[in-house]
């Protein structure tokens, strides 16, 4: 709506209704019915006698699920833009939004259910939640007095909401030098309208300098080039009731206290110390225009600190809790983006573009709370740790086998060792990331008259990977074995040429002999996981406009597609780093080539 | 323009409304979930089916909380069983199968141990009601107070328990050099390097808290899950008993005896001789199924035996058949004693697998709280050792001829000296293979005439030795990890 020059309201709602409904029914034949029972019968007193039953010993158990969430938005917007004196060009917005996340549940249970007649039987909840039934058929764990736990009903409501102020603001001068910033404060109903716990801002500011624009810049190379820098300090919460200056808590009755008043359990504990989630970046970028925009494109390079990272930490039980939601270090993030288009033909008949984007990213957690001292087994499972990339991985030095065949490794100070507890914490050796440093993707698109044929190139680049080597030394087989097995050391000798484990049939004598994660874990088998894949290929043919006219349509095209085609590792081990557990070093389920055909056709 | 004006006056107008009514939108409290502040909320919190038994909870905020297992520990560490490979070794706590055995170190540093859980995870709570609920809405100054001492007594018992697994037994030459255990005495996730208290400030922290809780308690028993006056004063009783302060003790003791009755909730004996001669629903013993033993044996928290109910489940020794009552302290029951029905050496699940020795079968949990027996075995030894023997006997024979037809029971004990061997063997009777011998043999270990600690036990071949330094855990390794300037026992 218009309200004014260059002033515009606008208003948006939205309104979402969901439900859930199931039932699960089992027969007064199935097991689940028939073995629960067993435990709430007693057996006859005498030979011929009835037996008594606590649960009703005709029809089955009936569940019922209802879910409905209703959930909506409203946002009030007002935006203002208007140029002055043609120099000055001005635009701002603000806004409110209001979101509401409404659910509830209900679960119903009822024991002794006939489908057809859709009666059921009575328990006696009380009685046998408490007292419970003595001398059963069948004992629980307890051995005494069989007590039913299950809840008959289950009933639960949650009720969410937002609260969010919003702004931003831009004013260029001469459409050379532009200044923005923006701001965003956000409050929910969860615990508290403190302003200290909530109401924080998140911001950022930030200037823009368009050099193609001044009158000393004259190109005829580059038609646009303009310079970017940002800087934003954004806040993230601690989730709410999930630790502040609260002990929070929820009513749970328990028959057992009948009669004693609300029983209450603790759900979250105090946490004074917890603080926000702080993330300060700063992006410096250019966007550049050449050769009358056949080449454009951007870059830009960012720094994004973190500090006070939210998360859960195991702390020591003597304080009565061991995890807690507590702000665990601070995080690095450094890298770069690239993107560039470009037109590389462009004929009447003939078209070829290129896009290409390439990102480059290092992280480093440069702090890190720790309760408990590292040591090197957590450095082999990939613990995230100080001074390392949020994903790192380690290797043992392995140096191969002995004479009996059993894996032999260094620790640090080149000593020979054989057991696990023969390593201290710097023994491990660092292989790097699991994540990608550089990853992105190439998209051509080649047309020539009705013809076009488009093809996506992603890849990922210098992380590593463990190999998929056999981990099957010892005790019974009951998995099908990699072909690796078969190197495994077998006779005397075997291990001048190979540095594969032997089987120890035994498993006490293999935990106590040797280490097979010596080879497992060894760095000599972590490699590349860099990989290229040709992930789709299309190929199009539009039918001539003259003939799809005379059909009363507009567009009428034949397709076909291969996605997945080709695929490059350096690995040469035949692993698909996209499917592939590259911290454990397991091959999971790949998604093979597969085809399609089609006809697009628009009226 | 007029009409541009008027949407606009509308629009800011909707906004502001939006802005003021927004505090109201968000003021709806969040269903399920909520800041603990009344003083109902706070007796709530006693409320809570985790706090009357020995278990660790893995408490985890979010309010999920996962079961690890019962504190066991003390039932293996008894003097009074023996076992057997096949059966201790499917024990899947190697904690357990390791404290069997007397090791030093029986928790892996990866353990999260039971016994220290166990007693420490139930602290948080009752520490949040002694910091708030004197301040808390909507309660009067006396429900506010009675509340507070219930949290104050409740947390005293769990460093006693926790001291007498691993702080040094009780001498009171040493006891104030002795290590004991941490005393937690606030509700704080943050609270780091905690510190081992000595012996002497544990005791006294102890002995403090529940002398000041016991004015403040409801005078007479009203729930076998809450905590009333005679069930702070059993425990006061109990810690002067576990020192050695016999008269003290007695004292206590005595004064527990006395407020036992006209309460809501009728305390006395089971008569054995009618539970443990008929099958349900009369009694709890099927003639024809011997291996269930005491089968009928009420839930603990229905006992009317508990008078506030502290409960450790050995449910793992039971149903894995893995401990085996020593055939030294078998011997001790007359064939009338049908306390002797509950051990048998055959496998719980229906009885076809014959045992190395008798376990006990039944029931699976023990009071180590407030309970009527240990009352009146507590009270006839401190009797003995006053050389009050006549009273040792009478409060006996109260026991045993609920135990035994009435023929058997009187005690024949002549001197002060047979009469406290008489109280001793009586716990061994009444406590086979529940773990209460653990406390005994802590406590007997310094008594230079009385120490009856069986140092040696076996499993199969091997032969496992019982030295002065095993009377205390080793503090759990991952507690170490947490707390570097803690020191551990030897």
């Amino acid at each position: 709506m218009k309200l004014w020059k260059g002033l515009n309201y606008e208003g948006r709602a939205q309104y979402q209704r969901g439900s859930l409904e199931g039932y699960d029914y089992y027969d007064q034949n199935s097991y689940r019915v028939r073995n629960e029972r067993v435990f709430f019968t007693q057996a006859p007193a005498a030979a011929g006698a009835a037996p008594v039953y606590f649960l009703p010993n005709t029809g089955g158990h009936y569940l019922t699920q209802n879910q409905t969430q209703l959930a909506w938005t409203i946002r009030n917007q007002l935006s203002y833009e208007n140029t002055f004196a043609k120099k000055h060009q001005l635009s701002a917005l603000a806004g409110t939004e209001v979101r509401s996340n409404f659910s509830k549940t209900l679960g119903t249970f009822k024991r002794g259910y006939d489908f057809q007649t859709q009666s059921f039987g009575y328990v006696d909840e009380l009685m046998l939640g408490t007292t419970g039934v003595s001398n059963p058929v069948n004992f629980l764990p307890s051995r005494t007095i069989n007590v039913l736990t299950v809840n008959q009903h289950t009933y639960g409501e949650t009720d969410r909401r937002f609260f969010s102020l919003y702004g931003n603001m831009a004013y260029t001068y001469d459409r050379r030098y532009t200044l923005n910033s923006s701001v965003r404060m956000d409050q929910s109903n969860l615990f508290g309208s403190d302003p200290s716990i909530q109401y924080k801002p998140i911001w950022s500011i930030g200037g823009a300098w368009n050099i193609s624009r001044e009158n000393f810049f004259k190109s005829d190379l580059v038609n646009n080039l303009k310079l970017r820098l940002t800087y934003g300090l954004a806040g993230n919460a601690p989730i709410p009731g999930q630790g502040g200056p609260y002990d929070i808590v929820g009513a749970r009755n328990n028959a057992i206290f009948a009669g004693l008043g609300t029983g209450y359990v603790l759900f979250t504990p105090r946490n004074d110390l917890l603080t926000w989630e702080r993330t300060a970046t700063t992006n410096i970028g250019v966007d550049f225009g050449l050769f009358d925009n056949r080449l454009s494109g951007s870059i830009d390079a960012y720094d994004k600190q973190t500090s006070n990272l939210l998360g859960f930490v195991p702390i020591d039980p003597t304080t009565g809790f061991s995890y807690a939601y507590d702000n665990l270090g601070s995080l690095s993030n450094r890298g770069l983006e690239i993107m560039l288009n470009s037109v590389n033909i462009k004929s009447k008949d003939f078209q070829w573009r290129t896009t290409l984007t390439l990102s480059y990213n290092r992280n480093k957690i440069t702090e890190l709370k720790r309760n408990i001292v590292l040591t090197q087994s957590n450095k082999i499972n990939g613990t995230q740790m100080e001074g390392y990339s949020a994903y790192p991985i380690f290797g043992y030095n392995y140096i191969g086998l002995d004479p009996n065949g059993n894996p032999l490794a260094l620790n640090a100070t080149k000593d020979t060792v054989r057991l696990a507890s023969q390593l201290k914490v710097d023994d491990p050796m660092y292989a790097g990331t699991t994540q990608p440093l550089w990853y992105g993707g190439i998209t051509n698109q080649v047309s020539y008259k009705n013809f076009s044929l488009s093809f996506l190139i992603v890849y990922n680049l210098g992380h590593m990977m463990r190999r998929d080597v056999n981990r099957f030394y010892t005790g019974r087989l009951i998995n099908n074995l990699p072909t690796y097995f078969n190197d495994r050391w077998k006779v005397a000798g075997d291990e001048t040429k190979t540095d594969v484990p032997k089987y120890i049939a035994n498993t006490a004598t293999n935990t106590s002999s040797r280490n097979t994660a010596f080879y497992t874990s060894a760095f000599r088998n972590i490699e590349s996981a860099s990989y290229l894949r040709l992930r789709d290929l299309t190929l199009n043919y539009a039918l001539p406009s003259d003939m799809v006219k005379k059909l009363t349509m507009s567009e009428l095209s034949v397709y076909g597609q291969v996605n997945n085609v080709l695929l490059w590792t350096k690995n040469k081990n035949g692993i698909d780093p996209e499917y592939f557990d590259v911290q454990n070093g397991l091959r999971t389920e790949r998604m093979p080539a597969f085809y399609t055909f089609g006809i697009r056709a628009s009226f | 323009m007029r009409i541009i004006n008027k949407s606009i006056i509308a629009v800011v107008g909707g906004l502001l409304f939006g802005l003021s009514s927004c505090q109201k939108f968000l003021d709806v409290k969040p269903k399920g979930l909520d800041i603990i502040q009344t003083t109902d909320q706070y007796n709530g919190l006693l409320n809570n089916g985790n706090l009357f038994s020995y278990l660790n909870v893995r408490n985890q905020p979010g309010g999920v909380t996962l079961l690890l297992g019962s504190a066991e520990m003390p039932v293996y560490m008894g003097d009074d069983v023996f076992s057997s490979a096949g059966f201790l070794n499917a024990v899947p706590t190697i904690a357990w199968q390791n404290g069997f055995k007397w090791m030093a170190d029986p928790y892996q540093p990866t353990d999260e141990s039971n016994e220290w859980g166990a007693f420490y995870n139930q602290l948080y709570g009752y520490n949040m009601i002694v910091e708030g609920v004197m301040t808390s809405e909507g309660g009067t100054d006396a429900r506010k107070k009675e509340i507070l001492a219930e949290a104050r007594a409740c947390r005293a018992f769990n460093h006693f328990l926790a001291l007498n697994l691993f702080g040094q037994p009780y001498n009171a030459a040493s006891a104030s050099t002795d290590p004991g255990v941490p005393i937690v005495q606030k509700a704080d996730v943050n609270a780091r390097d905690f510190q081992r208290a000595s012996v002497q400030q544990c005791y006294d922290f102890i002995i403090t808290e529940l002398k000041a809780a016991i004015p403040d308690l409801a005078a007479k028993p009203f729930s076998r899950v809450r905590m009333s006056r005679p069930a702070a004063e059993y425990m006061l009783g109990m810690v002067h008993f576990q020192m050695r302060n016999y008269p003290a003790a007695l004292t206590e003791l005595n004064n527990c005896r006395n407020g036992l009755t006209g309460g809501a909730i009728p305390i006395s004996l089971y008569n054995y001789n009618t539970t443990m001669t008929a099958a349900a629903p009369t009694g709890w013993y099927t003639a024809s199924q011997p291996w269930r033993g005491a089968s009928g044996y009420p839930l603990m928290y229905n006992s009317t035996e508990t008078i506030f109910l502290r409960q450790l489940s050995y449910n793992s020794t039971v149903n894995r058949n893995c401990l085996f009552v020593k055939p030294a302290i078998l011997s001790l029951f007359t064939a009338a004693d049908l306390r002797r029905r509950m051990f048998l050496d055959k496998n719980v699940a229906n009885g076809t697998v014959t045992l190395p020795g008798a376990i006990r079968n039944s029931p699976t949990n023990v009071n180590l709280g407030p309970n009527l027996p240990n009352l009146l075995l507590m009270i006839a030894e401190c009797k003995a050792r006053g050389n009050d023997l006549a009273g040792a006997k009478t409060d006996l024979e109260e026991l045993r001829k609920n135990r035994m037809p009435l023929a058997n029971a009187t005690v024949t004990a002549a001197t002060q000296d047979a009469m406290i061997r008489f109280c001793l063997d009586e716990r061994h009777r009444e406590f086979a293979s529940t773990g209460m011998r653990w406390f005994d043999m802590r406590r007997l270990w310094f008594d230079a005439a009385y120490n009856n600690v069986d140092k040696t036990k076996t499993m199969d071949n091997e032969t496992f030795t019982l030295t002065a330094a095993r009377l205390t855990l080793r503090i759990p390794p991952m507690i170490l990890q947490y707390n570097p300037g803690m020191i551990d026992n030897p």
